[in-house]
């Protein structure tokens, strides 16, 4: 687990003393990253600014139980997601979590992909623009079940360790790997799905 | 003992990502050498993993409004905990007031209408201006701080660049490709 950082440290102690300045620091130095994380639960930039906003006024709320031994960055993350699914369940739409429970399913026998499947996917396209892959991605991630879009996005955007993912979610080391193994698994059926013509048989 | 591919496939994610225990990794790479399905399997990841590099990378990430974070420390020293209703409650309440919202608009809207009609001279700017988007909280809130003179023209503030927390953070995952 990474700690956090002397200058946050510094900062979380000012705001606690109640300096408003060093809390509008923070934000600053955290705010870029909370939007592109938030962008993953919603399109709206209304919405996206509210969910953030409201993250960072609940880690204000709970500054003071935060653990120094933990990132503050990490910590934000875990309030920013359950603030985006709480948001979510409010307006009344269904995030796709808890379909079905990874772990639960995870017997040796029954890990999907432990053989090979037909179809492969291969990198994409040199001749797709990037910002159309951009899209592609973004609208793939949308459409398989929060769970495993969550552990993807903090994997493959935020770039956290299985350590810090672990922290994030609440969950044991093992359970990231199994649950990233899955999620991967289902961004490729689903990009597969969705697209078709980017699969291609066993050479 | 062998080693197998139902044990070789779980590990994969995790070797790619530079994750996997030198003892796993231990176990895993003899296997690959031997196995093409698991070879396979890894060029597959490797190849997943470049679907993401684009969105991680793109531009389109929304911009933070200016003056954002001036505005979220004023409210959250102001006491606001962030904490909205919860589902039930709120939609209880949502629907009458949206009802009563929708029932004082369409009276502005006769009397707007009735005032024009006196006036006998219908002016398209004054009936489209209420065909506004609706406001989020913290727009409304801006809004009013803004009316009430609180909140100066600031500039967009200063951040480090997502890319240089990358970097570091990549470095101190280790190296990722493997030839
Ligand atoms: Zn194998």
């Amino acid at each position: 687990m990474e700690a956090a950082s002397k200058d946050d440290l510094r900062l979380v102690t000012e705001t606690l003393a109640g300096n408003q300045l060093s809390f509008q620091l923070l934000v600053e130095r955290y705010q870029q990253r909370m939007f592109a994380l938030v962008r993953h639960y919603t399109r709206n930039p209304v919405e996206i600014e509210d969910i953030v906003q409201d993250t960072f006024l609940k880690a204000y709320t709970r500054l003071p139980s935060f653990q120094q031994a933990s990132s503050f960055y990490t910590w934000l993350c875990r309030i920013a997601i359950n603030t985006a699914l709480d948001f979510q369940k409010r307006v009344g739409r269904n995030p796709v979590r808890g379909v079905e429970d990874p772990e639960l399913a995870l017997s040796p026998d029954g890990i999907e992909g432990s053989r090979p499947t037909g179809t492969r996917l291969p990198a994409p396209d040199a001749r797709l623009e990037r910002d159309e892959i951009a899209r592609i991605t973004q609208t793939v991630l949308e459409e398989i079940p929060e769970i495993f879009r969550t552990v993807l996005v903090l994997r493959e955007f935020e770039e956290l360790s299985y350590q810090d993912i672990a922290d994030v979610l609440g969950i044991s080391i093992g359970t990231v790997e199994s649950r990233l193994f899955r999620a991967r698994a289902r961004f490729k059926d689903k990009l597969l799905a969705l697209h078709p013509e980017f699969g291609e048989g066993w050479s | 003992m062998e080693f197998t591919c139902k044990e070789a496939v779980p590990m994969i994610g995790a070797y790619l990502d530079g994750e996997l225990s030198p003892a796993s990794a231990a176990l895993l790479r003899p296997h690959l050498l031997e196995c093409p399905a698991c070879r396979n399997s890894t060029a597959d990841g490797r190849a997943l993993q470049r679907w993401f590099t684009p969105l991680r990378e793109s531009a389109s990430a929304p911009a933070v409004p200016s003056g954002f974070a001036a505005r979220v420390a004023r409210r959250a020293v102001a006491g606001d905990t962030g904490e909205r209703s919860a589902p039930a409650a709120q939609e209880g309440k949502l629907l009458p007031f949206v009802l009563r919202l929708t029932a004082v608009a369409a009276a502005v809207t006769l009397m707007l209408a009735l005032g024009v009609r006196l006036r006998s001279r219908p002016d398209a700017g004054s009936l489209s201006a209420d065909d506004r988007k609706p406001l989020s909280m913290s727009q409304i809130q801006s809004e009013l701080d803004r009316l009430n003179g609180v909140v100066p023209v600031e500039p967009a503030a200063n951040e480090t660049t997502p890319a240089e927390g990358r970097a570091a953070r990549a470095k101190k995952r280790g190296i990722q490709e493997q030839r």
